[in-house]
């Protein structure tokens, strides 16, 4: 009994810290920004009060919706064009290349940017996209065009091609991890039964690593889904997301209130996200055609 | 009854230089039990892939029931593997992985449904259908990786270490088990195992590997009674292995000096020349002890004393120190509970009688 | 409103800066603790002060006069003195964020602009509550190397013309109505109703298709002029076209037709100061010679004391600044508190980004 208390005591003392920490900076600030969420607006500020205004104001001012539906899109785009591009390259380091080395290097070619400053690799998109970026340079050089276009440069496709840049190593690592911890025998086995290398990849390969791709998507979703940077440096006129939106509220427009409220909404559906994903991942089986 | 896999000078060398098969070539007749033997990184195993089609040989050719399937992808071959761990699909059911093949394969769904009914009716698993595979037991895996490999009716089972992942009390069970399998089926088994115990009960032919290279290749009892190699001898239970040089060869029997005796045994085969370096291997359990002053004119004796005694229950183990300086076993059966108390002592002076047809000789490698 | 480098590092460096500040001793004498835009704290002149008066001046920079409040909200105590500009002042002291001004100690208060110091933004209940410091334009500007001397743009139209369809920038800002109720004809840019400000929006999101990008920073819309991006766009006057000057690409300011906004900045006091002997000091040298010519030579601003610019500027600069021409101050549309109408502009505003 006595030993079960001291043991108590230890597992608290050894997680009251993190607790202490996601308490603090966590659940108590997201409390803080439920209850302005009921808040009302009073020029210039707003005051305490408990009324549904804000939430009647997102459902009635088509505005918010049109946002929330744009950066949905933007997101699930996002999502999809990072897992097009980030799965076949794990899968390619996983299966295809044998030398550990080049594998590690391949690998690290792929997280290394990570650890530059978005910002920066935003950045060279445009210098890449621009009007008189490197690729338009290209394109009239070659006498592909005969004058650069705008096309490439501030609008959705700038968005969702910097955004994908930047997503992809977050589905490369677990879409790694989860392919190479798939026993080969398992595909031999597959082979061994007459089932040819596609088919294989469709049964068997591409099953046992959804999870790692759901995890990334889900990541990558959700990380563009509170994106504010990329509409402001690479989107256009078009490009507006919801992060804009909260972010102007709390600014320009001096309503915490209305912001609080957006954050929520877009905290629930972030939160509706990860708990499906978490199911698929978890549930980890799929029915095989 | 033909050979059903024929294997032509087969060699495979990893990156890195290492060679994993070395000039292989052997034959397998139809329904056959055929098990390779050896330690790791004999090249058992590579030799089984190879077949299955997982590798593909340097140099060599593979024959499936007469027609050339070097160049064949696995799923091109009509062989089917157990892998060690079963290799069993974890996201289907029990059902889903026996009747994966034949629903990749295009047939009907009540066909497959049936015959994979049937299938898990002869592993007893029938009711084991919808159960994931972590929901088994290691022994209900192997089954069911069993009956995956079969329902495709292959011409050849290839089962890598099928029991190595079993416990002790469930691999003997499972030994009978898959002897009893074969005979029902008659479909050909190559097995890889380095349990030479397993190799023996349930096999009709040992392929005893060493290095890549076939070092002997027969029965079960042929392997045991006459190895041709002191790796053999050593590798298959246990043997007394003594050197001596070839005296006289004559029609039936040779005669081979060894230290101040002359020791007879039986010919068997090899042509020898008189004053050749020669090995003999004696089984522990062929030789006998003489006891005072006995005697076998028949047999050859060796003069000794008694060292160690090591009692196994249903026999003993006696070493005893030879006038030639080796160390010979010899292995007592004890029928009789009074036996045990008649077991000698050290120091005892002993005369080891060996008969010459259980003196199995080759010529001695190591001289060569 | 000056020197706007990228919002995002901004607010990082205000963050930063203000638990230092906060973390060092910001109840001592001798300090004064400016939340201001980056060019109105520069050492240039604000060296100079220190060394006289003994008072330590520390900044904070804002991006936008939408930060001011977010930041005084979040918590008092750390800022001393802020710089909004004369649509937001009226805001700090409605919302109880500054206190009055005692002009009496404040000499050369008179010295200032009467347009600017009895402005209604900074004079409340018959109390002042700012010090006007600096003024200038949102002039138009386009590049004289895309747009022949001959096409020269006159008019607001010009950035509703198809012909400069992908070419065309607009501040991201409410002013962005401004622009359109003007151009539309609607003149009381800070008094519209609902229904012109419906209108303004409207024209705004027919324009869309036709801007390249809204511009957030001084900095952003340099780029986009430098990397041939934009042609066309509204402008702080005087400060791009330098910068852009400074990289070689042929830009040219306009007033146009329809008028151009003006804006004035004002040093407030915040509430509840425990520096208030360096606060008079800073308020004192700011409307200096000193002060007036100081921030005017790094920002290139126009002074609000057209006695010190006098006295401190070559006549060149004094005429370049328009420091003579009071009919030029006139003429400009001089921003003013929206008061709650602020939040219908916003929603128009936002609502014109958002729409698709």
């Amino acid at each position: 009994m006595r030993l079960q208390t001291r043991k108590r005591l230890a597992a608290i003392g050894v997680l009251s810290p993190p607790l202490l920490w996601a308490l603090v900076f966590l659940f108590i600030p997201y409390l803080i920004m439920f209850t302005y969420s009921f808040y009302l607006k009073k020029f210039p500020t707003f005051e305490a009060a408990f009324q549904f205004g804000n939430y009647a104001q997102l459902l009635l001012d088509p505005q918010y919706y049109q946002v929330l539906l744009r950066t949905a899109k933007i997101s699930i785009m996002v999502a999809i064009f990072s897992a097009l591009l980030g799965y076949p390259f794990a899968y390619f380091l996983v299966f295809k290349i044998r030398s550990n080395r080049m594998r590690a290097l391949l690998y690290m070619a792929v997280i290394v940017p990570l650890w530059v400053s978005y910002l920066l690799r935003a950045y060279t998109w445009k210098t890449i996209l621009g009007s008189e970026g490197i690729l338009n340079s290209f394109l009239v050089t070659t006498g592909i065009l005969d004058k650069p276009t705008d096309i490439f440069l501030y609008n959705q496709f700038s968005m969702v091609l910097t955004l994908t840049y930047i997503y992809v190593p977050f589905i490369v690592m677990p879409a790694y991890a989860s392919l190479e911890k798939i026993p080969r025998n398992l595909i031999e086995a597959s082979k061994d039964l007459g089932v040819r290398p596609l088919r294989t990849f469709w049964s068997i390969t591409l099953p046992l690593s959804t999870p790692g791709i759901a995890a990334g998507m889900t990541i990558s979703f959700c990380l563009t889904f509170g994106d504010f940077i990329a509409p402001i440096l690479v989107g256009g006129p078009d490009g507006f997301m919801i992060a804009n939106v909260i972010t102007a509220q709390f600014g320009a427009a001096l309503n915490w209130p209305l912001g609080a409220a957006l954050s929520i909404v877009m905290l629930v559906v972030v939160l509706t996200i990860i708990s499906l994903s978490d199911r698929l991942q978890r549930s980890g089986k799929l029915e095989i055609a | 009854m033909g050979s059903i896999i024929q294997l032509d000078r087969l060699r495979k060398t990893f990156p890195g230089g290492v060679v994993a098969v070395d000039d292989v070539s052997l034959d397998i007749e139809e329904g056959e039990y055929v098990t390779l033997l050896g330690p790791s990184g004999c090249g058992k195993t590579t030799v089984l892939r190879t077949v299955a089609g997982f590798e593909s040989p340097d140099a060599g050719s593979i024959y499936l029931a007469g027609q050339n399937v070097t160049e064949l992808p696995p799923y091109r071959r009509q062989v089917n593997m157990v892998f060690q761990d079963y290799a069993l699909f974890p996201h289907m059911t029990v059902s889903q992985n026996v009747g994966y093949g034949l629903r990749i394969a295009g047939m009907p769904k009540a066909e497959i449904a049936d015959k994979v009914r049937k299938a898990l009716d002869l592993v007893e698993m029938s009711d084991k259908g919808e159960r994931q595979p972590h929901e088994l037991s290691g022994g209900e895996r192997q089954r069911v990786a069993l009956t995956r490999a079969i329902i495709r009716e292959p011409q050849v089972l290839l089962l890598d270490e099928p029991l190595s992942a079993l416990d002790a009390n469930l691999r003997e069970a499972m030994r009978v088990e898959l002897r009893h399998l074969h005979q029902r089926l008659g479909l050909t088994f190559v097995m890889v195992t380095h349990d030479q115990t397993e190799a023996l009960v349930m096999s009709d032919r040992v392929v005893v590997m060493e290095a890549g290279r076939v070092a002997q290749s027969g029965t079960p009892a042929e392997l045991y009674d006459h190895p041709s190699s002191t790796y053999v001898a050593s590798f298959i239970g246990t043997s007394n292995v003594l050197r001596g040089h070839v005296a006289a060869s004559g029609a039936k029997d040779i005669t081979i000096n060894y230290g101040a005796d002359h020791l007879k045994a039986v010919r068997n085969g090899a042509a020898y020349a008189d004053g050749d370096a020669i090995c003999m291997t004696i089984r522990p359990e062929k030789a006998r002890l003489l006891a005072g002053k006995k005697s076998d004119a028949k047999a050859n004796l060796l003069k000794g004393t008694v060292g160690e005694t090591l009692f196994h229950g249903n026999s003993a183990r006696v070493t005893v120190d030879l006038a030639s300086g080796d160390t010979f076993m010899v292995d007592l059966m004890l029928p009789n509970t009074a036996a045990q108390s008649d077991l000698p002592v050290r120091g005892t002076a002993v005369t080891v009688a060996v008969d010459p047809a259980n003196v199995n000789t080759f010529a001695d490698e190591a001289a060569r | 409103m000056s020197n706007r480098v990228k919002k995002l590092l901004k607010s990082t460096v205000a963050m930063t800066a203000a638990s230092c500040i906060f973390a060092s001793s910001a109840w001592s004498a001798g300090q004064v603790n400016l939340l201001t835009w980056e060019g109105y704290a520069d050492d240039s002149f604000v060296k100079q002060f220190e060394e006289e008066s003994g008072c330590e001046v520390s900044a904070t920079y804002v991006g936008s006069n939408d930060d001011f409040a977010p930041k005084l909200a979040a918590g008092g105590g750390v800022y001393d003195m802020i710089s909004p500009s004369i649509d937001t002042t009226k805001i700090m002291i409605e919302a109880g964020f500054v206190e009055e001004i005692d002009t009496s100690k404040v000499p050369r208060f008179s010295e200032i602009y009467e347009k600017f110091s009895t402005a209604d933004g900074i004079n409340h209940d018959g109390k002042v509550y700012g010090v006007p410091f600096s003024w200038g334009s949102i002039p138009f500007m386009y590049r004289t190397d895309k747009i022949s001397e001959a096409d020269a743009p006159t008019s607001l139209k010009a950035l509703w013309d198809p012909k400069y369809k992908g070419k065309i920038s607009l501040w991201d800002d409410k002013s962005s109505l401004y622009v359109a109720a003007r151009v539309m004809g609607t003149m009381n840019i800070y008094e519209l109703n609902d229904t012109e400000l419906d209108a303004a929006k409207a024209k705004l999101i027919e324009q869309k298709p036709l801007v390249r990008k809204y511009w957030s920073t001084a900095g952003e819309l340099v780029d986009l002029y430098a990397g041939g991006e934009v042609w066309i766009s509204n402008t702080w006057g005087g400060y791009q076209s330098n910068l852009l000057a400074e990289k070689n690409i042929p830009v040219k300011e306009f007033i146009p037709e329809e008028g151009a906004e003006g804006w004035m900045d004002s040093w407030m006091v915040v509430k509840g100061t425990a520096n208030t002997e360096c606060v008079y000091k800073f308020l004192n040298m700011a409307i200096s010679e000193h002060g007036q010519c100081g921030m005017s030579n790094y920002n290139g601003y126009s002074s609000s004391n057209p006695v010190a610019a006098k006295k401190c500027m070559s006549p060149e600069q004094f005429t370049k600044l328009h420091q003579d021409d009071p009919d030029y101050l006139d003429s400009l549309l001089l921003w003013v508190n929206l008061g709650a109408r602020l939040e219908h502009y916003t929603n128009a505003w936002n609502a014109v980004k958002s729409a698709n």
